[in-house]
């Protein structure tokens, strides 16, 4: 898998250096907003889990790995899984670091727990969805969607802005976005507390997600 | 031994699979000739056990299929080695992932790919033949006692088409049972010793010899100089004879007749 990863080079280098680059010179510009680090590192869950493994999901669907895979007793979601375990070791220690800096530079008190849990629950939520759209859509459909919607869920979701900027009629569409939860947990880690409501939501997109994956693979088998 | 009992499939209410029933003995070829979404594929998936079925039985020797991959072999339709390996790691990460040794996985990456004579490079840059290898090497490792294939010869040329078969049939030679998938009668009449043929259900099944045998009541007569052919009952052949001065060629019905008869009066 990582021999394989070389063909992502040119995505993992764009985010663990470009990304960063980027992440500084607008947190500095806006003043150290707890927000804008909780809608980067957001980005680092939802947008690298979301489009790289339902894309290579779903091209090893189309190419048949997966199926050759299955015939050495593997099942699909670990194939998946060793996959997204690559992405993650780039993206998990770039996020800590920039949270770490951050800390370091505005003095915000983070909430190292609230921090793991919503990254662990975020990405895992995040993986299931990317799962399923990669076993369920056909390759095509699923490079385009993953694109549109990494992009959705980053930019149009209440991720780099906090919720109460959103017009008050459109707060329930965030709600629909996967992403609203995470972000908005973690800006409120990044102020040292916590809500309950927020991970509620979290652990109902987590139910749901699983549900979804079981569902797909049913429907596979 | 691969025993199949009356497995039924369907897809969104469309039967796919009719109460199909098969076996595959080991040190034998077995081939599953049908047309194009005759359920060829759908029921090699489901023995090896990637896809469910709505009733009926697999066993392999005794097993489930998914408890029995160890036991088998499998070399999907389209499917390509994974890119970026070398064709001995792409054998040696099967063999590993099969739960092989090491050392072990490596000496028999490279002793079976000696054997089908592919060299060590890029799975990216071998031609479709030598890709079908890699697979079909990869797919022997942990030593299987079955091989399943779907369509392995399609899309290559003769000379690949035919190293493929000298490689089933060396592959035969040693024990294992293969059960092959394939539209092209020609491959089924040289390697296999038992067809089925699959258009949902199982039409018509039976050794490949057998077969020619048993559709002997009808006889292939070529006028050598035009080139005309005949059908001719078996009953009926030596009065139909006698009516030629030219010469003539009699022979048996190829597979490719019977099936033409069998599957195309469906």
């Amino acid at each position: 898998m990582f021999r394989q990863t070389k063909a992502e080079l040119i995505t993992s280098l764009f985010y663990s250096v470009m990304f960063p680059i980027a992440f500084i010179l607008s947190f500095f510009s806006l003043n150290g907003s707890p927000q804008v680090l909780a809608g980067i590192v957001t980005m680092y869950i939802a947008l690298g889990s979301l489009t790289s493994t339902s894309q290579s999901v779903a091209f090893m669907k189309f190419s048949g790995q997966l199926t050759l895979l299955f015939t050495t007793k593997t099942e699909r979601w670990m194939i998946a899984l060793s996959h997204a375990l690559v992405q993650l070791t780039v993206s998990l220690p770039v996020a800590l670091v920039l949270i770490y800096l951050s800390s370091m530079i505005h003095k915000i008190i983070i909430f190292w727990p609230v921090v793991l849990l919503t990254f662990i629950i975020g990405w895992i939520y995040n993986f299931l969805l990317a799962l399923s759209m990669g076993l369920a859509f056909n390759m095509r459909l699923v490079n385009q969607l993953s694109q549109v919607l990494g992009w959705t869920f980053s930019f149009l979701a209440p991720t780099f802005v906090p919720l109460s900027v959103v017009p008050y009629y459109l707060r329930p569409l965030t709600f629909l976005e996967p992403s609203t939860f995470v972000a908005q947990q973690l800006a409120m880690s990044f102020e040292g507390s916590f809500s309950p409501l927020y991970f509620l939501g979290m652990i109902v997109y987590l139910m749901a997600s699983l549900y979804l994956y079981r569902f797909v693979e049913s429907r596979l088998t | 031994m691969i025993e199949v009992k009356n497995l039924w499939k369907s897809f969104k209410g469309k039967v796919v699979n009719e109460d199909v029933s098969l076996f595959v003995r080991p040190g034998e070829i077995v081939a599953l000739l049908g047309p194009n979404g005759g359920g060829k594929t759908t029921l090699l998936r489901q023995i090896y056990g990637e896809i469910r079925s709505d009733k009926g039985e697999v066993y392999i020797d005794g097993m489930r299929p998914f408890k029995a991959l160890h036991l088998m072999g499998v070399v999907p339709q389209d499917s390509r080695p994974m890119f970026g390996l070398k064709s001995k790691e792409h054998v040696f990460m099967m063999g590993l992932l099969k739960g092989m040794k090491r050392d072990e996985a490596r000496r028999r990456a490279s002793e079976l790919l000696d054997k089908f004579q592919v060299e060590d490079k890029l799975v990216d840059d071998l031609s479709g033949g030598n890709k079908r290898k890699v697979l079909i090497a990869s797919a022997l490792m942990g030593d299987p006692k079955y091989l399943l294939l779907d369509e392995p010869t399609t899309g290559l040329d003769p000379k690949a088409r035919r190293e493929v078969w000298d490689m089933l049939k060396s592959i035969k030679s040693v024990g294992k049972g293969i059960l092959l998938t394939t539209h092209y009668l020609e491959e089924a009449e040289k390697l296999a010793d038992r067809v089925y043929f699959l258009k949902k259900r199982i039409l018509m099944e039976g050794d490949t010899q057998e077969l020619r045998r048993r559709f002997t009541r009808f006889y292939t007569v070529t006028n050598v100089e035009t080139g005309e052919e005949y059908r001719v009952r078996e009953e009926e052949l030596l009065s139909f004879l006698r009516n030629f001065d030219s010469g003539v060629e009699v022979r048996l019905a190829s597979l490719e007749e019977i099936y033409s008869e069998v599957v195309g009066n469906e």
